[in-house]
C-alpha cells in the first residue's frame, strides 16, 4: 500500500481530526463537525472492497476490510457522530468534541477493520476517549463515575488482550471473523466483549457513567460502545447460546431498574441495557433472521435513542436538572417542538407502526418464532412490551407531561417554569428534528433499510396480522401504564446494583485489609521489639557490670570450681571410656 | 407511590372506557384476522394480549419487590 492510503481509512481520519480539533479556530471546528461525517459517509459507500494493510512490529494489521455488517454499523455511527456533533455545537467544549471524534473514529475503525489486533487497538482507544467524554460532563459525579467507567473498561480490555494472546499462542488466524474453537481464548475474548456490552455483572456502568456526561456527551456515549460490542458479537459469536440467558437477564434488568429510577437520563441509560439485551438474545439464537434483526435493531436503536437523549439533554440544558421530581409540571407547553421529537423517538422505541423499531423488532420476533423457541419468544415479547414502562411512555410522561408531585399540587401552573425555558434554536433543534425524521423515514420505507442487511431474507412488516399483533401489545401495555402511572412515580433515592461491590464492598474490604496489615505489622513489630529487649536484658544480666559471668571471683572459689570440673571430667571419662580406665586399673593392680 | 385524585373524575373514566373498548376491538380483530399461532404449541387467539398482560404484571411485581429490597436514600453512596 502507499503511505497515503492510511488517510482512506475513515476511522483513522476521524481520530486524526479529533486530535487536532482542539487546536482549530472555532469556525473551522464547526465546519469539520458539520461537513466531515457526511463526506466520510459518502466515502465508505464508494471506496470499494480493497483491503488496506500496514506492517507494524512484525504484524500485518488490516486497517480496512469493509463487509456488509461493518458498512451498516459504520454508516449509522457516522450519522450518530453527525447528529451528536451538531447537537453539541451549542455548548460542548472543544475537548469533548475532539474526544467524540476519536471515540467515533475508533468505533468505525472496529466496524471496518480486518484483524483482531487492529480491533484491540481501536477498542482501547475507544475506552480512553469515551472516558474523556464522561470527564468532560461537568456533572457532580463526572470524575468518580468516569474513573469507575475506566476501571471497568480497562478490565474488559485486559480480558480481551488475554484472549487474543491465547488465540495467537494457539497459532490460530488473527483475522477478525467467527471464532471456531471454544478454548479459553474464545471465552476470554467473549468476556472482554461482553463487558463493553454491559452484560452482568457489569451492567451498572452504563447507568452509572452515561448520565454524568454532558447533554451531548451522552448522545455520543449511547451510540458507540455497546453497539460496537454488539457488532463484534454479531461477527465473531453469532449463535453462541450463552448469549441468550445473558441477553434475557439484561433485558429484564434494564426494565426493572428503569422503573425504579427517577432521573430521566438514567431511565434512558437503563433502557440501553434493556435493548442491548434484546440484541444479544437475537445474536445468541443465531439464525439468519435473528442476526438480520439484531443488525437492524442496533441501527434503529442508535437513531431513536439519539432523539430521546437529545430531548433529555435539551431539558438538562434548559432546567439544569433531569430528576423527574424537580422538573416541574407540563413542560411540553414550553417546548412543543422538543415534545414532538421526543414523542417520535418514544414511539420508535416502543415499535409503534411506521417508526423504525416497528420494522426491526418484528424481524427479531419473527425470527425467534420461526426458530421454534417459544419461551424465548414469550420473554422477548414481554421485553418488547415493557419498553412502554421506560423509554416508551414513562420517560416522556415524567419529562414533559407529568404534574409536579413533590410540591403536593397536581397540574402545577406552567408559570412556575421560567419563561426562558423553550425549545432550542438552530443546530440543536435541527439535529433533534433530523434524528426524529430518520426514525420515521426508516419506518415508512423499510425496504431500502432491509436491503442493507447482511443476510438474505424477505420481510414484510406491514401485514394486517402483524399490525394487529403489535397494536395488541402496545394497547395492553399502554393501558396498564395509563392506569397505573401515578403509582409508579418514583421517589428520590438510589437503587443498589453490583457497583455496590466496587464502591462499597471493595472500598471497605481494602480499608479492612489495610487495617489488618497495620495490626499485623504492629503486633509483629512489638513482638520483635519485646524479644530483642528480653534477649538484650538476659545478656546484660549475665555479662553486664553486675552480671554473674562478669564478676571478679575469689581464688579459693575458682580452685574449688576447677577441682569440681576435673572431678566431673574423670567421672565422665570413666563412664564414656571404660577401656582406658581398665588400662589404668591393670597398671596399678598387684600382680 | 402517589395518590391519584383523578380516579373518580368522569373524564378519566371515559378514557378508561375508551381504552377498554379499543382493546376489545383489537381482540376481536385478532379472532378474525389471525389464522395461526405465532409459535408452535401456543394458542392462536389473544396470545399477544395474554403474554403482554401476564408479563407486564410479573415485571411490575418483580419491580415492587426489588424496590423494597434495594432502594436506598439518594445520598447512600456519599454517606458510605
Amino acid at each position: 500500500m502507499r503511505s497515503t492510503d492510511i488517510f482512506l481509512v475513515p476511522g483513522v481520519v476521524l481520530i486524526l481530526t479529533g486530535l487536532v480539533l482542539q487546536l482549530m479556530p472555532a469556525w473551522l471546528r464547526r465546519t469539520s463537525v458539520v461537513v466531515l461525517p457526511p463526506l466520510l459517509l459518502v466515502h465508505i459507500w464508494n471506496m470499494g472492497a480493497a483491503d488496506i494493510h500496514i506492517h507494524w512490529l512484525e504484524f500485518q494489521l488490516t486497517l480496512l476490510r469493509p463487509g456488509s455488517s461493518g458498512l451498516l454499523f459504520a454508516s449509522v455511527f457516522l450519522i450518530a457522530l453527525w447528529g451528536g456533533g451538531i447537537f453539541a455545537l451549542q455548548d460542548a467544549s472543544a475537548r469533548e468534541l475532539g474526544a467524540a471524534f476519536i471515540y467515533a473514529g475508533s468505533a468505525i475503525g472496529i466496524s471496518l477493520c480486518g484483524d483482531w489486533l487492529t480491533l484491540f487497538c481501536f477498542w482501547e482507544l475507544m475506552a480512553l476517549s469515551s472516558t474523556l467524554i464522561v470527564w468532560c460532563g461537568g456533572q457532580k459525579y463526572s470524575h468518580s463515575a468516569g474513573m469507575r467507567y475506566l476501571l471497568v473498561h480497562l478490565a474488559g480490555g485486559v480480558l480481551l488482550l488475554a484472549g487474543l494472546s491465547a488465540l495467537a499462542a494457539t497459532g490460530a488466524s488473527m483475522e477478525f471473523g467467527p471464532l471456531d474453537s471454544k478454548g479459553y481464548a474464545y471465552w476470554l475474548i467473549l468476556a472482554g466483549i461482553l463487558v463493553n456490552a454491559g452484560a452482568p455483572p457489569f451492567s451498572f456502568w452504563i447507568a452509572d457513567a452515561y448520565p454524568q456526561a454532558s447533554p451531548s456527551g451522552m448522545v455520543f456515549l449511547s451510540a458507540f460502545t455497546t453497539k460496537t460490542a454488539v457488532f463484534v458479537l454479531l461477527i465473531a459469536f453469532a449463535g453462541e447460546s450463552v448469549l441468550i440467558p445473558v441477553g434475557i437477564f439484561m433485558a429484564f434488568y434494564g426494565i426493572v431498574y428503569a422503573l425504579l429510577e427517577h432521573d430521566i437520563r438514567r431511565i434512558l441509560a437503563y433502557s440501553i441495557v434493556n435493548q442491548v439485551g434484546f440484541m444479544l438474545v437475537a445474536v445468541g439464537v443465531g439464525t439468519s433472521a435473528t442476526l438480520n434483526g439484531a443488525h437492524a435493531h442496533a441501527a434503529a436503536h442508535i437513531l431513536y435513542k439519539m432523539t430521546l437523549l437529545m430531548g433529555a439533554g435539551t431539558i438538562l440544558r434548559q432546567l439544569g436538572s433531569t430528576s423527574a421530581s424537580t422538573l416541574g409540571g407540563h413542560l411540553w407547553r414550553h417546548m412543543p417542538k422538543t415534545t414532538l421529537c421526543v414523542g417520535i423517538g418514544a414511539a420508535a422505541s416502543m415499535g409503534v407502526p411506521f417508526t423504525s423499531s416497528f420494522i426491526t423488532k418484528s424481524v427479531v420476533l419473527t425470527g425467534l418464532a420461526d426458530a421454534d423457541m417459544p419461551l424465548i419468544w414469550v420473554l422477548m415479547l414481554i421485553c418488547s412490551a415493557a419498553v412502554v414502562f421506560n423509554a416508551g411512555m414513562r420517560f416522556p410522561w415524567l419529562a414533559l407531561f407529568a404534574p409536579s408531585y413533590p410540591s403536593g399540587v397536581e397540574n402545577t401552573p406552567s408559570s412556575r417554569i421560567p419563561d426562558s425555558v423553550k425549545d432550542p434554536n438552530g443546530f440543536a433543534m435541527g439535529a433533534m428534528a433530523a434524528s426524529a425524521l430518520i426514525c420515521l423515514v426508516v419506518g415508512w420505507v423499510p425496504d431500502w433499510f432491509y436491503a442493507l442487511l447482511p443476510y438474505p431474507g424477505s420481510y414484510h412488516p406491514y401485514t394486517a396480522g402483524h399490525l394487529l399483533e403489535q397494536m395488541q401489545v402496545l394497547g395492553v401495555a399502554g393501558s396498564i401504564f395509563w392506569v397505573t402511572r401515578h403509582y409508579f412515580y418514583p421517589q428520590q433515592g438510589t437503587t443498589l446494583d453490583t457497583d455496590w461491590f466496587l464502591r462499597i464492598a471493595l472500598f471497605k474490604g481494602w480499608n479492612r485489609f489495610l487495617q489488618l496489615l497495620g495490626f499485623t505489622y504492629n503486633r509483629a513489630s512489638r513482638m520483635l521489639t519485646n524479644s530483642s529487649v528480653r534477649s538484650h536484658m538476659l545478656i546484660f544480666s549475665l555479662h553486664g557490670p553486675r552480671g554473674i559471668l562478669a564478676r571478679s571471683w575469689h581464688t579459693g572459689s575458682i580452685a574449688l570450681w576447677v577441682a569440681l570440673m576435673l572431678a566431673s571430667y574423670i567421672l565422665v571419662y570413666n563412664f564414656s571410656a571404660p577401656s582406658a580406665f581398665n588400662i589404668l586399673r591393670r597398671f596399678f593392680s598387684p600382680g | 407511590m402517589q395518590p391519584n385524585k383523578h380516579n373518580n373524575n368522569p373524564r378519566y373514566l371515559r378514557i378508561r372506557v375508551a381504552l377498554g373498548a379499543g382493546l376489545l376491538l383489537l381482540l376481536s380483530g385478532d379472532l378474525i384476522l389471525t389464522s395461526h399461532s405465532p409459535v408452535h404449541n401456543m394458542p392462536q387467539f389473544g396470545i399477544y394480549m395474554l403474554v403482554t398482560l401476564a408479563g407486564t404484571a410479573a415485571v411490575l411485581g418483580v419491580t415492587f419487590i426489588m424496590g423494597k429490597l434495594l432502594r436506598r436514600r439518594e445520598d447512600y453512596y456519599a454517606q458510605h
